[in-house]
Protein backbone atom coordinates (compact mmCIF):
# COMPACT_ATOMS: atom_id res chain seq x y z
CA UNK A 1 0.00 0.00 0.00
CA UNK A 2 1.75 3.32 -1.08
CA UNK A 3 1.00 7.04 0.82
CA UNK A 4 -1.41 8.90 -0.97
CA UNK A 5 0.84 12.13 -1.13
CA UNK A 6 4.43 10.76 -1.65
CA UNK A 7 3.86 7.07 -2.96
CA UNK A 8 6.26 6.16 -0.37
CA UNK A 9 5.68 2.95 2.15
CA UNK A 10 2.21 3.77 3.75
CA UNK A 11 2.37 2.90 7.68
CA UNK A 12 -1.71 3.16 7.86
CA UNK A 13 -4.50 2.67 5.89
CA UNK A 14 -8.25 4.82 6.68
CA UNK A 15 -10.46 2.86 4.97
CA UNK A 16 -12.81 5.45 5.57
CA UNK A 17 -11.50 8.02 3.36
CA UNK A 18 -9.92 5.76 1.03
CA UNK A 19 -6.53 6.92 2.02
CA UNK A 20 -3.30 5.55 3.46
CA UNK A 21 -0.39 7.53 4.45
CA UNK A 22 3.36 6.99 5.10
CA UNK A 23 4.31 7.61 8.87
CA UNK A 24 5.57 11.36 8.24
CA UNK A 25 2.68 12.24 6.48
CA UNK A 26 0.03 11.02 8.89
CA UNK A 27 1.79 13.04 11.97
CA UNK A 28 0.91 15.98 9.69
CA UNK A 29 -2.27 15.16 8.63
CA UNK A 30 -3.65 14.21 11.98
CA UNK A 31 -2.74 17.84 13.22
CA UNK A 32 -3.88 19.74 10.28
CA UNK A 33 -7.43 17.67 10.89
CA UNK A 34 -7.65 18.82 14.45
CA UNK A 35 -6.79 22.41 13.23
CA UNK A 36 -9.54 22.28 10.85
CA UNK A 37 -12.38 20.40 13.26
CA UNK A 38 -11.32 23.51 16.08
CA UNK A 39 -12.04 25.92 13.50
CA UNK A 40 -15.05 24.17 11.84
CA UNK A 41 -16.94 23.53 14.79
CA UNK A 42 -15.74 27.17 16.72
CA UNK A 43 -14.00 25.39 19.59
CA UNK A 44 -11.63 27.59 20.66
CA UNK A 45 -8.92 30.06 19.68
CA UNK A 46 -4.98 30.92 19.84
CA UNK A 47 -5.51 33.60 22.43
CA UNK A 48 -7.94 31.19 24.52
CA UNK A 49 -6.69 29.03 27.63
CA UNK A 50 -7.13 25.63 26.98
CA UNK A 51 -7.63 22.90 29.77
CA UNK A 52 -6.73 19.42 28.36
CA UNK A 53 -8.11 16.73 30.66
CA UNK A 54 -5.76 13.95 30.99
CA UNK A 55 -6.13 10.25 32.10
CA UNK A 56 -2.73 8.98 31.38
CA UNK A 57 -5.07 6.85 27.85
CA UNK A 58 -3.93 7.10 24.25
CA UNK A 59 -6.09 9.95 23.46
CA UNK A 60 -5.65 12.52 26.20
CA UNK A 61 -2.17 12.41 25.63
CA UNK A 62 -1.70 12.46 22.15
CA UNK A 63 -4.78 15.57 22.04
CA UNK A 64 -2.48 17.64 24.39
CA UNK A 65 0.52 16.68 22.34
CA UNK A 66 -1.24 17.93 18.87
CA UNK A 67 -2.59 20.77 20.68
CA UNK A 68 0.87 22.19 21.72
CA UNK A 69 2.28 21.12 17.97
CA UNK A 70 -0.46 23.46 16.77
CA UNK A 71 0.63 25.97 19.29
CA UNK A 72 -2.08 26.60 21.53
CA UNK A 73 -2.45 27.44 24.95
CA UNK A 74 -2.84 23.86 26.46
CA UNK A 75 -2.83 22.87 30.30
CA UNK A 76 -3.44 19.67 31.59
CA UNK A 77 -5.10 18.00 34.37
CA UNK A 78 -4.94 14.97 36.12
CA UNK A 79 -7.81 13.65 38.54
CA UNK A 80 -6.39 10.84 40.78
CA UNK A 81 -9.17 8.54 40.92
CA UNK A 82 -7.33 6.03 43.51
CA UNK A 83 -8.57 3.01 40.89
CA UNK A 84 -5.75 0.83 42.47
CA UNK A 85 -5.61 -2.95 43.09
CA UNK A 86 -2.93 -5.11 41.80
CA UNK A 87 -3.27 -3.27 38.46
CA UNK A 88 -2.09 -0.38 39.88
CA UNK A 89 -3.93 1.52 37.56
CA UNK A 90 -4.25 4.83 38.95
CA UNK A 91 -0.78 5.04 40.07
CA UNK A 92 0.37 4.06 36.45
CA UNK A 93 -1.37 6.22 34.60
CA UNK A 94 -0.54 9.39 36.88
CA UNK A 95 3.08 8.40 36.13
CA UNK A 96 2.91 8.03 32.67
CA UNK A 97 1.10 11.63 32.76
CA UNK A 98 3.53 13.11 34.99
CA UNK A 99 6.17 11.76 32.64
CA UNK A 100 5.05 13.03 29.68
CA UNK A 101 3.98 16.41 31.02
CA UNK A 102 8.09 16.86 32.38
CA UNK A 103 9.33 15.73 28.81
CA UNK A 104 7.35 18.42 27.24
CA UNK A 105 7.94 21.14 29.42
CA UNK A 106 4.14 21.66 30.19
CA UNK A 107 1.98 22.71 32.69
CA UNK A 108 -0.24 19.89 34.50
CA UNK A 109 -2.63 20.05 37.77
CA UNK A 110 -3.04 17.24 39.52
CA UNK A 111 -5.88 16.56 41.74
CA UNK A 112 -6.19 13.65 43.70
CA UNK A 113 -10.30 13.16 44.56
CA UNK A 114 -9.31 11.05 48.36
CA UNK A 115 -7.33 14.17 49.43
CA UNK A 116 -9.84 16.21 48.32
CA UNK A 117 -13.02 14.95 49.76
CA UNK A 118 -12.07 12.04 51.88
CA UNK A 119 -12.64 9.23 50.17
CA UNK A 120 -11.17 7.34 46.53
CA UNK A 121 -13.67 6.89 43.36
CA UNK A 122 -14.03 2.75 44.34
CA UNK A 123 -15.19 3.87 48.16
CA UNK A 124 -17.23 6.79 47.49
CA UNK A 125 -18.83 4.12 45.51
CA UNK A 126 -19.58 1.81 47.76
CA UNK A 127 -20.65 3.45 50.37
CA UNK A 128 -22.71 5.62 48.07
CA UNK A 129 -24.56 2.49 47.00
CA UNK A 130 -24.46 4.32 43.26
CA UNK A 131 -23.53 2.25 39.85
CA UNK A 132 -24.86 -1.36 40.57
CA UNK A 133 -21.48 -2.22 42.05
CA UNK A 134 -19.11 -0.35 39.67
CA UNK A 135 -17.74 2.92 40.29
CA UNK A 136 -18.35 4.01 36.82
CA UNK A 137 -21.19 6.10 37.57
CA UNK A 138 -19.23 7.88 40.70
CA UNK A 139 -16.81 7.98 38.33
CA UNK A 140 -18.09 10.07 35.67
CA UNK A 141 -20.06 12.10 37.57
CA UNK A 142 -17.02 13.07 39.97
CA UNK A 143 -14.94 13.59 36.27
CA UNK A 144 -17.45 16.01 35.00
CA UNK A 145 -17.83 17.74 38.18
CA UNK A 146 -14.07 18.26 39.12
CA UNK A 147 -13.26 19.27 35.63
CA UNK A 148 -16.00 21.78 35.66
CA UNK A 149 -14.66 23.29 38.94
CA UNK A 150 -10.87 22.93 37.79
CA UNK A 151 -11.45 24.71 34.45
CA UNK A 152 -13.53 27.95 35.70
CA UNK A 153 -11.71 28.52 39.58
CA UNK A 154 -8.27 28.53 37.36
CA UNK A 155 -9.88 31.13 34.72
CA UNK A 156 -9.41 28.38 31.65
CA UNK A 157 -11.35 29.48 28.76
CA UNK A 158 -12.50 26.43 27.56
CA UNK A 159 -12.05 22.33 28.89
CA UNK A 160 -11.03 20.13 25.97
CA UNK A 161 -11.56 16.14 26.42
CA UNK A 162 -9.89 13.57 24.44
CA UNK A 163 -13.48 11.81 23.15
CA UNK A 164 -12.69 10.04 19.64
CA UNK A 165 -15.46 9.12 16.72
CA UNK A 166 -15.44 5.62 18.71
CA UNK A 167 -16.19 6.93 21.69
CA UNK A 168 -18.85 9.64 20.25
CA UNK A 169 -20.52 7.00 17.94
CA UNK A 170 -20.87 4.26 20.67
CA UNK A 171 -22.42 7.12 22.75
CA UNK A 172 -24.82 7.88 19.94
CA UNK A 173 -25.58 4.21 19.76
CA UNK A 174 -26.80 3.76 23.15
CA UNK A 175 -28.70 6.80 23.07
CA UNK A 176 -30.25 5.78 19.80
CA UNK A 177 -31.40 2.61 21.42
CA UNK A 178 -32.98 4.54 23.75
CA UNK A 179 -34.31 7.19 21.45
CA UNK A 180 -33.34 9.43 24.72
CA UNK A 181 -33.84 12.85 23.04
CA UNK A 182 -33.06 15.12 26.56
CA UNK A 183 -29.15 13.17 26.00
CA UNK A 184 -29.31 13.15 21.89
CA UNK A 185 -29.40 17.24 21.84
CA UNK A 186 -26.71 17.44 24.20
CA UNK A 187 -24.22 15.63 22.06
CA UNK A 188 -21.70 17.08 19.77
CA UNK A 189 -18.12 18.35 19.77
CA UNK A 190 -18.71 21.31 21.67
CA UNK A 191 -21.08 22.14 24.89
CA UNK A 192 -21.52 25.73 24.96
CA UNK A 193 -20.49 27.54 28.35
CA UNK A 194 -23.55 28.09 30.45
CA UNK A 195 -23.72 30.10 33.75
CA UNK A 196 -21.97 28.12 36.26
CA UNK A 197 -20.48 25.49 33.41
CA UNK A 198 -17.72 25.88 31.48
CA UNK A 199 -17.59 25.51 27.48
CA UNK A 200 -16.24 21.78 26.76
CA UNK A 201 -14.95 20.72 23.21
CA UNK A 202 -13.51 17.41 21.66
CA UNK A 203 -11.19 18.30 19.04
CA UNK A 204 -10.64 14.50 18.34
CA UNK A 205 -14.46 13.74 17.42
CA UNK A 206 -14.30 12.87 14.09
CA UNK A 207 -10.72 10.41 14.36
CA UNK A 208 -11.31 6.68 14.68
CA UNK A 209 -9.85 5.63 17.86
CA UNK A 210 -7.58 3.11 15.19
CA UNK A 211 -6.05 5.95 14.42
CA UNK A 212 -5.40 7.60 17.91
CA UNK A 213 -3.86 4.43 18.74
CA UNK A 214 -1.52 4.67 15.44
CA UNK A 215 -0.56 8.29 16.38
CA UNK A 216 0.37 7.60 19.96
CA UNK A 217 2.72 4.61 18.60
CA UNK A 218 4.14 6.67 16.00
CA UNK A 219 4.74 9.67 18.03
CA UNK A 220 6.08 7.59 20.69
CA UNK A 221 3.71 8.57 23.18
CA UNK A 222 3.79 6.20 26.27
CA UNK A 223 0.30 6.00 27.48
CA UNK A 224 -1.26 3.39 29.55
CA UNK A 225 -2.55 0.70 27.93
CA UNK A 226 -4.28 -1.26 30.62
CA UNK A 227 -7.86 -0.90 30.73
CA UNK A 228 -9.60 0.69 33.52
CA UNK A 229 -10.37 -2.98 35.68
CA UNK A 230 -13.98 -1.30 36.02
CA UNK A 231 -14.28 -0.92 32.08
CA UNK A 232 -14.18 -4.81 31.52
CA UNK A 233 -17.26 -5.94 30.02
CA UNK A 234 -19.07 -2.61 29.95
CA UNK A 235 -21.81 -1.52 27.51
CA UNK A 236 -19.87 1.11 25.91
CA UNK A 237 -16.99 -1.04 24.69
CA UNK A 238 -19.85 -3.71 23.47
CA UNK A 239 -21.28 -1.03 21.36
CA UNK A 240 -17.96 -0.05 19.98
CA UNK A 241 -16.94 -3.71 18.94
CA UNK A 242 -20.31 -3.73 17.65
CA UNK A 243 -19.92 -0.75 15.47
CA UNK A 244 -16.09 -1.92 14.43
CA UNK A 245 -18.39 -5.33 13.26
CA UNK A 246 -20.36 -3.13 11.41
CA UNK A 247 -17.12 -0.85 9.99
CA UNK A 248 -15.49 -4.08 8.96
CA UNK A 249 -18.13 -4.50 6.14
CA UNK A 250 -19.12 -1.08 5.53
CA UNK A 251 -15.91 1.25 5.77
CA UNK A 252 -17.00 4.61 6.84
CA UNK A 253 -20.10 3.61 8.77
CA UNK A 254 -18.82 4.77 12.09
CA UNK A 255 -17.90 8.36 10.58
CA UNK A 256 -21.61 8.38 8.78
CA UNK A 257 -23.48 7.74 11.60
CA UNK A 258 -21.49 10.55 13.49
CA UNK A 259 -21.35 13.50 10.86
CA UNK A 260 -24.77 12.14 9.67
CA UNK A 261 -26.57 12.80 13.33
CA UNK A 262 -24.87 16.28 13.23
CA UNK A 263 -25.90 17.55 10.27
CA UNK A 264 -29.83 16.00 11.72
CA UNK A 265 -29.23 18.07 14.92
CA UNK A 266 -28.27 20.76 13.08
CA UNK A 267 -30.72 21.31 10.86
CA UNK A 268 -33.76 20.31 13.04
CA UNK A 269 -34.63 17.92 10.70
CA UNK A 270 -35.00 14.61 13.49
CA UNK A 271 -35.54 16.90 16.65
CA UNK A 272 -37.28 20.04 17.43
CA UNK A 273 -34.63 21.99 19.15
CA UNK A 274 -36.29 22.59 22.85
CA UNK A 275 -35.83 25.78 24.18
CA UNK A 276 -32.43 25.49 26.46
CA UNK A 277 -33.67 27.34 28.76
CA UNK A 278 -31.68 27.59 31.83
CA UNK A 279 -34.79 28.65 34.10
CA UNK A 280 -34.71 25.15 35.70
CA UNK A 281 -31.48 25.03 36.48
CA UNK A 282 -29.98 27.00 39.27
CA UNK A 283 -27.04 27.18 41.36
CA UNK A 284 -26.20 24.08 44.01
CA UNK A 285 -26.48 25.13 47.58
CA UNK A 286 -23.26 24.06 48.24
CA UNK A 287 -20.66 24.41 45.34
CA UNK A 288 -22.86 26.55 43.16
CA UNK A 289 -22.53 24.11 40.06
CA UNK A 290 -26.02 24.27 38.00
CA UNK A 291 -28.13 21.89 38.89
CA UNK A 292 -31.88 20.66 38.18
CA UNK A 293 -32.39 19.32 41.41
CA UNK A 294 -33.58 21.69 44.10
CA UNK A 295 -30.81 22.05 47.40
CA UNK A 296 -27.66 19.76 46.43
CA UNK A 297 -26.23 18.82 42.39
CA UNK A 298 -26.04 15.08 42.38
CA UNK A 299 -22.20 15.50 43.48
CA UNK A 300 -22.69 16.99 46.49
CA UNK A 301 -25.61 14.96 47.35
CA UNK A 302 -23.82 11.89 47.03
CA UNK A 303 -20.82 13.51 49.17
CA UNK A 304 -22.99 14.24 51.82
CA UNK A 305 -24.26 10.66 51.54
CA UNK A 306 -20.47 9.27 51.88
CA UNK A 307 -19.95 11.35 54.70
CA UNK A 308 -23.52 10.15 56.61
CA UNK A 309 -22.27 6.94 55.82
CA UNK A 310 -18.68 7.22 57.25
CA UNK A 311 -19.64 9.00 60.61
CA UNK A 312 -22.41 6.01 61.39
CA UNK B 1 0.67 -18.26 10.86
CA UNK B 2 1.65 -19.18 7.48
CA UNK B 3 4.85 -16.98 5.70
CA UNK B 4 3.68 -15.54 2.46
CA UNK B 5 0.07 -14.70 3.96
CA UNK B 6 -0.95 -11.03 4.01
CA UNK B 7 -1.51 -9.74 7.56
CA UNK B 8 -5.70 -9.44 7.01
CA UNK B 9 -5.76 -12.79 5.88
CA UNK B 10 -4.17 -14.28 9.29
CA UNK B 11 -6.15 -11.48 11.03
CA UNK B 12 -9.60 -13.05 9.49
CA UNK B 13 -8.09 -16.89 10.43
CA UNK B 14 -7.24 -15.46 13.82
CA UNK B 15 -11.22 -14.17 13.97
CA UNK B 16 -9.78 -10.22 14.86
CA UNK B 17 -11.12 -7.54 13.30
CA UNK B 18 -8.82 -5.57 11.60
CA UNK B 19 -10.91 -2.31 12.94
CA UNK B 20 -9.72 -3.67 16.45
CA UNK B 21 -5.77 -3.63 16.04
CA UNK B 22 -3.12 -1.47 14.98
CA UNK B 23 0.00 -4.36 14.33
CA UNK B 24 3.36 -3.27 14.02
CA UNK B 25 6.82 -4.94 13.40
CA UNK B 26 9.56 -3.95 15.45
CA UNK B 27 8.02 -1.07 16.24
CA UNK B 28 7.03 0.01 12.93
CA UNK B 29 3.38 0.56 11.66
CA UNK B 30 1.99 -1.70 9.43
CA UNK B 31 -0.46 -1.65 6.73
CA UNK B 32 -2.41 -4.94 6.37
CA UNK B 33 -1.39 -5.68 2.62
CA UNK B 34 2.16 -6.06 4.30
CA UNK B 35 3.12 -9.86 3.86
CA UNK B 36 4.19 -12.16 6.85
CA UNK B 37 8.15 -13.46 6.49
CA UNK B 38 8.70 -16.75 8.15
CA UNK B 39 9.55 -16.34 11.79
CA UNK B 40 9.05 -12.70 12.53
CA UNK B 41 7.24 -11.60 15.33
CA UNK B 42 3.73 -9.03 14.55
CA UNK B 43 2.84 -7.48 17.90
CA UNK B 44 -1.21 -6.40 17.57
CA UNK B 45 -2.29 -3.53 19.63
CA UNK B 46 -5.93 -3.35 20.91
CA UNK B 47 -7.52 -0.02 20.03
CA UNK B 48 -10.39 -0.21 21.71
CA UNK B 49 -10.90 1.51 25.56
CA UNK B 50 -13.55 2.69 27.75
CA UNK B 51 -14.72 4.81 30.56
CA UNK B 52 -14.68 8.53 29.64
CA UNK B 53 -16.81 10.73 31.40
Amino acid sequence: MKCKKCGGKASVNMRQHRMALCLDHFIEWIPEQTERFIKKYNMFTREEKVLVAVSGGKDSLSLWDILVRLGYKADGLYLGLGIDGELRYSEESHRLTDEFARRNNLKLHVVDIEKEYGHSIPVLSQITHRGYGKPCSVCGLTKRHEMNRIARDLGYDVLATGHNLDDEAAVLFGNTLHWDADYLLRQGPVLPEMEGLARKVKPLCRFYEREMTAYAIARGIEYIYEECPFAEGSTQIFYKETLNQLENTRPGVKLIFYLSFLEARRSGELFIQKERVQSHLHPCENCGQPTSAPGLCSFCRMLEKADTAANS
Amino acid sequence: MKAGMALLDALKKCNIIPESVIATREGELITEDEILKDGEVIKLVAVISGGKA
